[in-house]
């Protein structure tokens, strides 16, 4: 019991991560929390179903593709919502305000379209379970769990070892001596939602497989955000750990307490933290945040 | 080689740099002395493209300088900013490979970033330090190697004497000169006009946003307007 109990946190807790990792990415770099990563993970959800049930791609690559389309998604959102704002260095708070505005626009735009259905992805697996020490572990844990671990050290190898992710590390601590070097800042932030994207599109489809498709479940993400909080936003190492924890404590409650209880548990991990850690468990101080 | 005709530069309503004509010539060493808030770091920010002018032209090698700073890297321009500026979350090899952002050369950054070594040893033996852990005139050194990686044809140096020990500020100006002697023209800006009038080969003095003066670096050492203000004699 408690094997899989552990395993199914650290399934949700790594989806969680990944959420929280695109939050992080974009805070680091523009401070401010960008509210309509929730609905671009909502968007992935409905693509990556698009290609898994509608076209019948296999799984692996509805998640590449979808992966893909989310990334364009987000580099569009920051040019059409963001980039006005920033060139005229708008505070923070218009700029959460707008992703605000960009996900409420998003969310009804789905309901306009494709409808308020719940939709549930196809079975990938032959079955859903394997026994281990007489414990039933949930494969679509294992594989998410997976998966997120290649998506961190695929994006710490990219951030550390290229020139690209030197550069948008050099862009968060100090955006105008990056752009003194010759890196236009405006390429960094491309950049940088595009990898968010594509953090939102893997974590949309696991989301949607996990659960169910529709056109709320962005707000799920609150729960990433409070695993960011909870790491410390701006942090990547943060993110994760944060994604964990929280991960873990949920399925905990569920399980020997009760499902229902499992937010009322998230919510004051965060205000405890909050109280007591206000910069969370990783953080970097800064001047507002918001 | 850049030649900046009667510009003006605005922050809102303050009138920060006020029709100013300047002229470098090539393999030159160019001064600016003045005192705090006369428009120096504004001057050098406008000519890098961190600062938007309001009016006025600047040319290089008889080109229009470009708007944006990461075009105005590409020909060569390069400025190495007030207070360093130098990545704290970066080590020291990567702060030196953003230098050379722009270049696509591997080999020849390999190369550069030797010479850089043999130039700067001690940040040979930070490699992999981080920025941030630097002490002053390590971060200066730093700065300075950083805009080196970029093949700068002209390099600017924004107050390069700024909060170092004396031994340690006549090293940075020793560095100057011997950067200078490979070629590279420079701009350089400071507070220690003794210094900066020592290795000129000409200078300005600005007041205020205007040119007040202008000569022979030597000659302007033993000027006496300029002793009384600027020299501290």
């Amino acid at each position: 019991m408690f094997l899989q109990t552990m395993v199914t946190g650290l399934g949700i807790g790594s989806i969680y991560a990944l959420m929280a990792m695109g939050y992080c990415l974009v805070f680091s770099i523009l401070n401010f929390s960008n509210f309509a990563h929730g609905a671009m993970i909502m968007l992935g959800a409905y693509v990556g179903f698009l290609f898994c049930s509608i076209i019948g791609l296999s799984f692996f690559w509805s998640l590449i593709l979808t992966a893909i389309i989310t990334g364009i998604l987000s580099i569009i959102n920051e040019r059409l919502a963001y980039r006005t704002l920033r060139e005229k260095s708008a505070p923070s708070l218009y700029l959460i305000i707008t992703a605000m505005g960009v996900s409420i626009i998003l969310e009804n735009l789905v309901y306009s379209t494709i409808g308020s259905n719940f939709y549930s992805y196809p079975k990938i697996f032959s079955r859903n379970y394997i026994e281990i020490f007489s414990s039933t572990i949930g494969l679509i844990d294992i594989y998410s769990f997976f998966v997120s671990i290649i998506c961190i050290i695929l994006l710490h190898l990219f951030l550390n070892y290229s020139k690209m992710g030197i550069a948008i590390r050099a862009g968060v601590s100090d955006p105008v001596a990056a752009s003194l070097m010759g890196a236009n800042f405006n390429v960094l932030i491309r950049n940088v939602f595009f990898l968010s994207g594509i953090f939102a599109g893997i974590a949309g489809v696991f989301m949607g497989f996990r659960y169910m498709v529709y056109p709320q479940m962005g707000w799920i993400t609150n729960k990433a955000y409070i695993a960011a909080v909870i790491g410390g936003l701006g942090s990547l190492p943060g993110a994760i750990i944060g994604g964990l924890i929280l991960g873990i404590i949920e399925t905990i409650v569920s399980v020997y307490i009760s499902s229902v209880v499992r937010d009322v548990f998230s919510f004051s991990l965060l205000i405890l933290i909050l109280l007591f850690k206000p910069l969370g468990l990783f953080g970097v101080k800064l001047e507002d945040k918001m | 080689m850049l030649k900046i005709t009667d510009m003006n530069v605005f922050y809102g309503h303050i009138h920060a740099i006020q029709g100013i004509s300047i002229q470098v010539q090539k393999n030159e060493i160019v001064s600016i002395i003045g005192s705090n808030g006369a428009g120096k770091s504004t001057l050098l920010g406008s000519i890098a493209g961190i600062i938007k002018k309001t009016s006025g032209e600047i040319t290089f090698e008889d080109n229009q300088l470009p708007a944006h700073s990461y075009e105005i890297v590409k020909l060569g321009v390069i400025l190495v900013p007030e207070r360093r500026r130098i990545f704290p979350n970066l080590t020291v090899n990567e702060n030196l490979k953003m230098g050379a952002y722009l270049r696509n050369d591997n080999l020849e950054i390999e190369k550069d970033l030797e010479e850089i070594y043999r130039l700067f040893p001690i940040l040979k033996k930070r490699t992999k330090q981080y920025g941030g852990t630097l002490s002053g005139g390590e971060q200066q050194m730093l700065a300075i190697a950083r805009g080196l990686m970029s093949k700068p044809k002209f390099l600017m140096l924004d107050e390069p004497s700024l909060g170092l020990a004396p031994n340690l500020t006549e090293e940075v100006f020793l560095k100057i000169k011997e950067i200078n002697q490979i070629g590279i023209t420079i701009l350089l800006v400071e507070q220690n006009a003794f210094k900066a009038l020592e290795i000129a080969s000409r200078a300005y003095v600005l007041e205020n946003g205007r040119i007040t003066y202008s000569g022979i670096g030597t000659e302007m050492l033993d000027n006496p307007n300029i002793k009384n203000a600027y020299l501290g004699v």
